[in-house]
Order: structure tokens, then sequence, then C-alpha cells
């Protein structure tokens, strides 16, 4: 599996070069795109942009009196926030160089802004915006203020710190992004701005804080509210809520902004009443490698696509207009080599309404613009039709895209909403199952069923009933007069017996116990029987359990991980029953706890079993009769464990408590003990295999 | 045990032939005549059961089988009512069933099990303080209505000032208050909550007497052989002792969360409930029967709801019922 792709690759790269003699190889694209499949699991796929260009800034002439040409280049320095204008020419807040830098849409550099002395001098700005009448917001950061130029470059005016007495006094104002809505409100992101954007109308009055993030509830720190004195509090560090770290707007006016130092909704889109309308879920950083997002610059383009560079690992993630995620691409190399497509600092994002994106990498002072692919094409132009409702049109594009990536899991929901929406449920459900939606294959399930049941309804009543009153007849004519022997299954069979016993187990649970102590009830093999059934159970629930109550990808089950983590668990337990117990008086001996323990696991058999199987006729709606059933299975478990405890220990239920504690903390012990003593094999056996080629490599060479 | 023999089976089947089927019913005719008196004795009871309970319940399931709008005469409908009420009624099998049986399951062994431990520590109070006890936490299931807007409606109450709200912003829990009655999540949990505070009803009466009613020499003759603490003796003696009242507690549990319907629509002041989020059997038959006065429809959703409840007894008997031969 894992080497056809990588031998796909070789041939790939062989044709390219008997294709390409003469040199003019076409380099491969330095990282690899992934998409996520409904598990949160990464898989790999075709690149969704390619890189075509490197910006380095070195056609940049600048008038320098000292220089003899009377210009001098002055490449790109620590390029941050990017904006593109209606003519697609491109703006670059060039930090380093305190200036903003504009391009044409070929890409050629047209003239810089801000250089000159005089009240428009920029000093490191982190932000650029243009806006629709061509006016140029410069987000002055080291001036604290946003500055504002006309279309020719000049200097116009500046948005000092608003002198509101709600603003604050202590309240820092250094802008690092901005934006300017059609009404010509500005809209704010600043340094460490916890209270969130500022918003500012056109003449520069403060009208308040908007989309301000949450500082979230703290156990500890509402502990520390309750029993700490003022003086204690003062001296506790602020918790202060992260702060959005940049801004942008799409075409309808609506907000949207970035937070960095969070793992939480770092993607937000405001509506005009301050609200949150993307879902507060991880944006990206389950996805890194890092572990924490810092999301650096996000981009809206004309479908509503939402695109995000992630500061860290120079990461690009694109999401649907409902922030799911559909790519992740680009990525940093090792060592900070300029090379096309490889950001190491992704430091502001840009997109043109030609689709092609540019990446500002404030480490290697470049740009990086990419350009879609084809597949890229496909899928934006599917999930753009699929949101404007016109589904069936979108179902053409779905296919297109699952003809070049038949693991794109995402279009297989597209067309699985599109059979949803045009009331084909069971291809709906077949789609939504390949996407393993859970949610979406409910609701398509639902209406499945209920179409089922309205056709069959009447016959399946009728057919229960019959049945029903056939078994009554039949019941009160024939069986009820025939005595009814107890057979006695120890006759017929030790482990047949020994099996049944379990009945016991479950109707009086304390009998079956002592009998097992005291009557020899049970043997090894009957043991080990049931908690290999079991085990069976388990892995039956694994398999076949309904999309909708699935826990764990199913192709992604591990059979040794299961039998690790449920069979040696039970088996560590008994372990650890058994030494706490002789060491506390218990009665019981080994082969008892081994016997009982396995008893224990009769009611998970006898629930999961048909569970799974009535499962795969539910749905969301009946999630509570399912979660219902299977805690019961659990905490029954449970408590003929703590039974088994007692009565075979002999102890009485108080004692019975402490030594299931004890037990417990053993298991733990035992785990870790056992984990250790696994580790330094390894690692012994590692070193001795090691040394034995060392030597065999030293002296037969 | 007397062993069955083919002989029997054909002496069975004997007695359906008609010739032996007369001589039987004289016979019955003769023993009615005979017992005149005790049936006497038991007509008014069985008269005024069969009038107020028997014959509703069965022009109910008559009625379930028919279109009735209490104008029109009833029209024979066939299975119709309750192959809409499987298939098409979404209503019906996407909120109310799961809210019912969701409100069923907490309620239900929940509040069972208060009334039984509060019962029980209850019986451990002196005479006086126990007579005092017993009669508040048996309020509520009384006067349920007056005090849901006493104090659960202000302590739900969905603005800043409500009481739990309150609390909760305070404590920084939460940042903006929470319409606990309104909100189609948190109306269950609430209905939830309000039912087990009021769940102390006849049950809860009929344990506690159990309880008070079990012999003391029991439970010195459980100290003397061997009972070492509290719960051995609630397990051993206590709990075998008021198995009859523990069934009985059951039984009126199971029907009283199946049949509690008021309290969404008490709670959030409207029926059907928001979105649909507290909306029980009950209510369901409420709106069918006295909003849209579709009555056969709604006694076919009566018969399924009588059916649940049968089964669900069933099943209490099954768990606490005494077993032949204990």
């Amino acid at each position: 599996m894992q080497r056809l792709p990588r031998l796909t690759a070789g041939l790939v790269i062989i044709c390219a070069v008997l294709i390409f003699p003469q040199g003019q190889l076409y380099s491969a694209i330095p990282y690899t795109s992934f998409s996520f499949d409904a598990w949160g699991q990464p898989v790999v796929g075709p690149a969704p942009y390619e890189p075509i260009m490197l910006i380095d800034g070195f056609d940049i002439l600048q008038e320098d009196r000292w220089s003899m040409t009377g210009y001098s280049v002055i490449p790109l320095s620590q390029p941050y926030g990017l904006a593109v204008d209606a003519k697609n020419h491109l703006y670059i807040a060039d930090t380093g160089n305190n200036r903003v830098v504009e391009y044409d849409a070929q890409f050629n550099y047209v003239r810089v802004i801000g250089d000159s002395s005089g009240p428009g001098r920029l000093s490191r700005p982190q932000g650029v915006f243009v806006h629709d009448d061509g006016r140029i917001f410069v987000a002055d950061t080291g001036n604290n203020r946003v500055a504002v130029f006309s279309p020719e470059g000049t200097y116009l005016q500046a948005y000092g710190k608003p002198e509101s007495q709600i603003f604050g006094i202590d309240y820092r104002f250094a802008p690092i992004s901005v934006v300017v809505d059609h009404r010509g409100t500005l809209f704010v992101a600043t340094e460490g701005g916890y209270r969130g954007l500022v918003q500012l109308t056109a003449s520069g009055e403060f009208l308040g804080f908007i989309g301000g993030n949450q500082a979230g509830f703290d156990l500890l720190w509402m502990l520390k509210q309750i029993f700490f004195t003022e003086e204690q509090l003062s001296r506790e560090a602020r918790r202060l809520p992260p702060s959005p770290s940049s801004v942008t707007i799409d075409r309808q006016g609506i907000i949207y902004t970035t937070t960095i130092s969070t793992n939480y909704g770092q993607i937000k889109r405001f509506n005009i009443g301050g609200v949150n309308t993307l879902a507060g879920r991880d944006y990206g950083a389950r996805f890194l490698r890092t572990g924490v997002s810092m999301f650096s610059g996000v981009v809206v383009d004309d479908k509503g696509l939402i695109t995000a560079a992630d500061a860290n690992t120079g990461q690009v993630f694109q999401y649907t207009p409902n922030g799911d995620v559909l790519f992740v691409f680009g990525g940093r190399g090792i060592a900070a080599i300029e090379r096309m497509g490889v950001v190491h600092q992704a430091s502001g994002i840009a997109v043109r309404p030609d689709g092609l994106l540019i990446v500002s990498d404030a480490r290697s002072n470049t740009l990086h613009v990419f350009q879609p692919t084809e597949f890229a094409k496909l899928v934006h132009q599917a999930v753009f039709l699929f949101e404007e409702g016109r589904y069936d049109e979108s179902a053409e594009y779905w296919r297109e895209v699952l003809r070049r990536n038949s693991n794109f899991d995402f279009a297989h929901r597209g067309l699985g909403m599109t059979a949803y929406q045009n009331e084909r449920f069971h291809e709906a459900m077949e789609h939504f199952y390949l996407a393993q939606f859970a949610d979406g294959y409910s609701d398509a399930f639902w209406w499945a069923r209920r179409a089922w049941l309205l056709e069959h309804f009447d016959t399946v009543i009728i057919i229960t009933a019959c049945l029903w009153i056939g078994y009554q007849i039949l019941n009160r004519l024939f069986f009820r007069w025939r005595p009814r022997r107890k057979r006695d299954w120890d006759q017929v069979n030790r482990l047949l017996g020994d099996l049944v016993h379990a009945k016991t187990i479950l109707v009086s649970p304390s009998a079956g116990f002592y009998d097992v102590r005291w009557s020899n009830k049970g043997s090894w093999l009957s043991a080990v029987t049931i908690v290999l059934t079991a085990f069976a159970a388990k892995l039956f629930s694994l398999y076949f359990t309904s999309l909708i109550f699935m826990s764990v990808d199913r192709n992604r089950i591990n059979l040794a991980y299961e039998a690790l983590t449920f069979i040696l668990p039970w088996l560590i337990w008994v372990i650890a029953n058994y030494l706490i117990s002789a060491l506390k008086e218990g009665e019981g001996r080994f082969k008892d706890v081994f016997i009982a323990s396995s008893y224990c696991l009769v009611p998970y058999i006898l629930i999961m079993i048909p569970l799974t199987i009535i499962s795969n006729v539910m749905t969301n709606y009946e999630a509570t009769v399912y979660h219902f059933f299977h805690n019961a299975a659990l905490i029954w478990c449970g408590l003929l464990f703590f039974i088994m405890v007692y009565t075979v220990h002999n102890y009485d239920i108080l004692e019975a408590v402490p030594n299931c504690v004890l037990s417990i903390i053993m298991m733990v012990v035992l785990g870790a003990i056992g984990g250790l003593v696994i580790g330094m094999t390894f690692n012994v056996t590692d070193f001795a295999f090691g040394l034995y080629k060392e030597v065999i490599f030293r002296v037969f060479r | 045990m007397k062993m069955e023999t083919p002989m029997h089976w054909t002496w069975r089947l004997a007695r359906w032939k008609p010739s032996a089927l007369r001589a039987r019913l004289r016979l019955l005719a003769k023993r009615l005549w005979q017992d005149r008196v005790s049936y006497l004795m038991v007509a008014p009871y069985v008269l005024t059961f069969v009038i107020f309970i028997l014959l509703p319940v069965l022009g109910a399931i008559g009625l379930s089988f028919t279109f009735y709008n209490m104008i029109e005469a009833p029209r024979y409908v066939g299975l119709l009512n309750y192959i809409y009420l499987f298939t098409e009624d979404d209503v019906f099998m996407t909120y109310v069933l799961p809210n019912t049986f969701t409100f069923a399951v907490i309620v239900g062994p929940g509040g069972y099990l208060l009334a039984f431990l509060l019962a029980w520590l209850i019986a451990q109070l002196p005479r006086r303080m126990r007579t005092f006890f017993s009669l508040a936490l048996y309020t509520p299931s009384m006067a349920a209505a007056v005090a849901m807007s006493t104090i659960w409606l202000v302590l739900f109450s969905g603005d800043r000032v409500g009481y739990l709200n309150s609390f909760l912003l305070g404590l920084g829990v939460i940042t903006e208050p929470i319409n606990w009655l309104h909100s189609s999540e948190w109306l269950m949990p609430v209905m939830i909550i309000v039912t087990l505070w009021s769940s102390m009803g006849v049950g809860f009466l009929a344990m506690l007497a159990g309880i008070l009613n079990v012999d003391p020499q029991l439970y010195e003759a459980g100290k003397i052989d061997g009972v070492k603490n509290r719960l051995q003796e609630i397990y051993y003696i206590t709990i075998p002792s008021v198995k009859p009242q523990m069934l009985f507690g059951a039984v009126m549990a199971i029907v009283n969360t199946l049949q509690a319907g008021s309290i969404g629509v008490t709670l959030s002041g409207q029926n059907p409930t928001p979105n649909y989020a507290g909306q029980l059997i009950l209510n369901h038959i409420d709106d069918f029967a006295f909003q849209r006065f579709e009555m056969g429809y709604a006694a076919a959703v009566s018969v399924v709801l009588l059916i649940i409840v049968y089964i669900s007894s069933k099943l209490a008997w099954a768990l606490f019922g005494a077993k032949e031969g204990e």
C-alpha cells in the first residue's frame, strides 16, 4: 500500500526525465498536500495549488541620493500584510523597510508608498488595505496609527488612538491589520488587542470593540477568585483573552478574524451584530506538528472560500464557507533556503479574483505566488455551486473531483447531500457512508427507513400479531402442561455447565460468585472462553455498529491494539485484585478471581451483540436508547465486578470498596511498571542487536 | 409431578367437543348461582371498574381504528392511524418518542431510587421529625403547579437576574444568560430536575410505610447473625422486607413518568413546547385530541402509550415481583 504512491512518483519522474531531456525539468511541488477524512485523519491528495512564482523584490528601485546612479535596489524585508486592489495590483506592507510596495497584475514593480519624509512616513507597517475607491489604508504599527494614502500615493490623513473614555487610556493602539467596509468604517486589529477589533467611523470616532475573544472558563481561576484576597489576586498574572491577529473583509462586508495562541475557534466570521457565525471548533492545531496554531492571515475569495496561513509551519489551510477544511498545503522546508513554494514563516496572505494566492514570508523576505490546479478549481466550483443550492450542477463537479482523487471524502459528502436534497436516500446513504459522515447518514437513513415502514408497516404489524397470538395459543394448548425439567448441564458437558452458570451470575450474582469460590463452578477453560467471547463481542460491535454510533474508524481498527486495550486491562485487574486481596485477608484464590472476573463480562456480551445489530436500524433520534443500553452494559459489568470482589473474598460491602479502589490503583502501577519493563527490554534488545550488527560489520567486512 | 401421556392430550382435546362443552357450561351456571352472594358483594366494584375504566379503554382501542373528529360519526379506517403514527408522524418519531424515552429512563429509575433512599433516611428519624419531613417531601408532588411558579420559574428565569443565570454569570461559567426554559437543549434537563424534585409521591409514601413496618426483631436477629453495618441491613433485611411496596413504587414511577406531560408545557408556558424539546407522549395526545380534534388518532397514540406502560410494568414485575418459591 505504502509503496504504490512512491513507485508512481518514481515513474512520473522517470517519464518527466524522458519527456524533457533538454534540462527543462519541471520541478515537483515541494510540499505534500492533504485533505481530511471524517475522522480528522489527513489523507494525502493531489496538490490543490502549485507555486508559480517567487517574488523577492530585487526589481524595486528606490531613489537614493547617495548611490551613483541615483537609484538603489532595496529588496523586500519582512513583508507582512498583503492586499489586492480592483486592478489586481498587489500591495505589500514591507515592514522591514518601513514602506508599502505596489506590484501590478503581472507582478512587476510599480511604486513605493510611504517612504518619503513628512507626516506620511511609515514606521514598521504590518497591514495594508485598498478601499473600493482606491484609497490605501496602512496599519502603521510603529506610529500607532492607521495612515491613509490617496490612490496616487499621497498622504491624506491618519487615524490615531481614539480619545474616547471607553477606549481606555492605558489600552495600546498599535494597528497590525486594518479593513474598511463600504460605509468607510474601519476595523483595526491591534497588537495585544485583547478587547477585539477597534471599530472607527470614517471621521475617526470610536464606535466600540467588536469580535473580542473570550478568556474562557477556568476552574482554577474561579477558585482563586473565591479564596484569594484582593492582594493575592492582584499579584496573579492577568488572564487576558487572546487577541485577533489579522482581519479581512469579504465582498458582502462581513468581517473575518484570525486569533493566535488558541486552538479553538481560530477563525471567526462576524455578522453585523458582532456574533461569530462560524462554528467554534479547532481550525488548524490538530493538523499541525507544532500543536499550536498561529494563523497570521486570512482571506475570503468571491466564492466565499476561506483561506488562512499559519505562521509556524507555513501551511495554508483552505475551508468551505462553512468552515470545513478542504485542503492543507505548503509548509516550510528544513533550512531557510529560498525555494519557490516553500514558506518558512507565512506572515500575510492575499487572493486575487482569478484564484491566485499570494503568501508573504517574513523570514526569507519573499512572496510566493500559488496557482490553483485543475483539481482545486473543480472542488472550488463544486463547493460554490453547492453553497448556492445548485445541487445537481455541483454533482457533476463532485464526480469529476472523485475521478481525480477518489479519496476526497468531501466530494462524497457533497454527492450525498445532492442525493439527499433530491430525495434519493439510498444513494445519499451510500455516499455519506463513504464519507463517514454520521449525521448525514442518520438523516438519510431516517427517510429511507420511513419509506420502508410506509410500505411494509401493516405487513409487519399483522405478522407480529399473528406470531404473538399463535405463540400464545400454542403455549396454552401444548407447552403449558409439559413439566419443566431442569436439565443439569453439568451432566452434559463440564464446559457447557460452567457457561450456563453465567445465568445464575446474572440473576443472583452473590449466589453465583459464591458457587465459583466454594462449589468449584467455572474452570480456566470457561473463563478464557468468556473473555474471548467478550472480546469477540467488542470486535463485533466495532465492526458492525451502525456508522451513526461508531466511535472509531472501521478501516483503522488494529486487532492487536484492540486486544491490548481489552484483554490486557482485564488480566491486569485480575492480578491486581488478587495481589491486593491476598494482602487484605481475601479468601479468593487466583483461580477464583480469574473465573469470577470473567463472568463479570457476561452482561457486556449479552447487551452489546443485540445492541450492535439493532443499532443498524437506529438513527440519531434514537441515540438515547443506544447510549442507555451501552451504559447499562458497562454499569452492570462494573456492579458485577464489585459484587465479585466482596463475594469471592468474603468481605462485607464496606471492606470491598477500598479493596476495589486499591485494586484499580494497583492496576495503574502494574501498567506503568509493565510499560517501563517493555520499554527497557526493547531498548536493551535494540542495543544488543545494534552491537551485534556493528561487530559483524567491523569484523567481517 | 404427574407425567404427561398421550392419553391426557386426547382428553384435553375432548373437552372441546360440543357435548362436553354444553355440560361444562351447565356446570358453570350452576356454580355461579351457588356463589351469587359473593358476586353481589363484588358487583359495585366490578360495575364501576367496567363503566369507568374498562369501557373507556375498550372504547379508546375501538376509536383508534377510526377517523373521528367529534362532529361526524367515527369512520372505520383500519390500521391507518397506527401506520401514520409510525411512518408519517415525524414529530412523534423524531421528538416525542426520543424525548419520552430520555425522560422516562432518567426520571423513572432516578426518582425511584431517590424515593427509596429518602424514605429510608426519613425512617431513621425520630417520630415527630419524621412526620414533618415526610410531609415536606410529599408536598411537591401535591402542590407542584404552585411551587413551579414560585420556585422553578424564578430559579430558571431566562434573563440576567434569574437566580441560576445570575449565579453562573457571577462565577464566570457562562458569559451570557441562558434561556433555560425556552431553549431546545436546556428544557429537557430542567424538566428532569423539576420532575425528580416532585417525584416523592404515592410510591414514596408506600415505601416509607413499608420500611417503618419492617419488624425490628429482624434487625436484631440480623445483628446477632453478623450484620455489621447499615448497608448490609438495607441489602439483606430492608429491601427483601419492603419488596411489595417497592414493586408498587416502581409501577407508580413508571406510570407517572410515562404519563407526565404537563411539566414541559407548564415550564415553557407553551404547547407545543419550544422546538418540541419537551414534548412527551401525553402532550402529543393532548395536541391531537384537543387542538386538532383528531380523536381517532389521539386514541391510537393513547393505545401505544398503554402498550408501553404495560410492557414496562411487566418489566417491573419481572424485576421486583415476588417469584414463586421466594
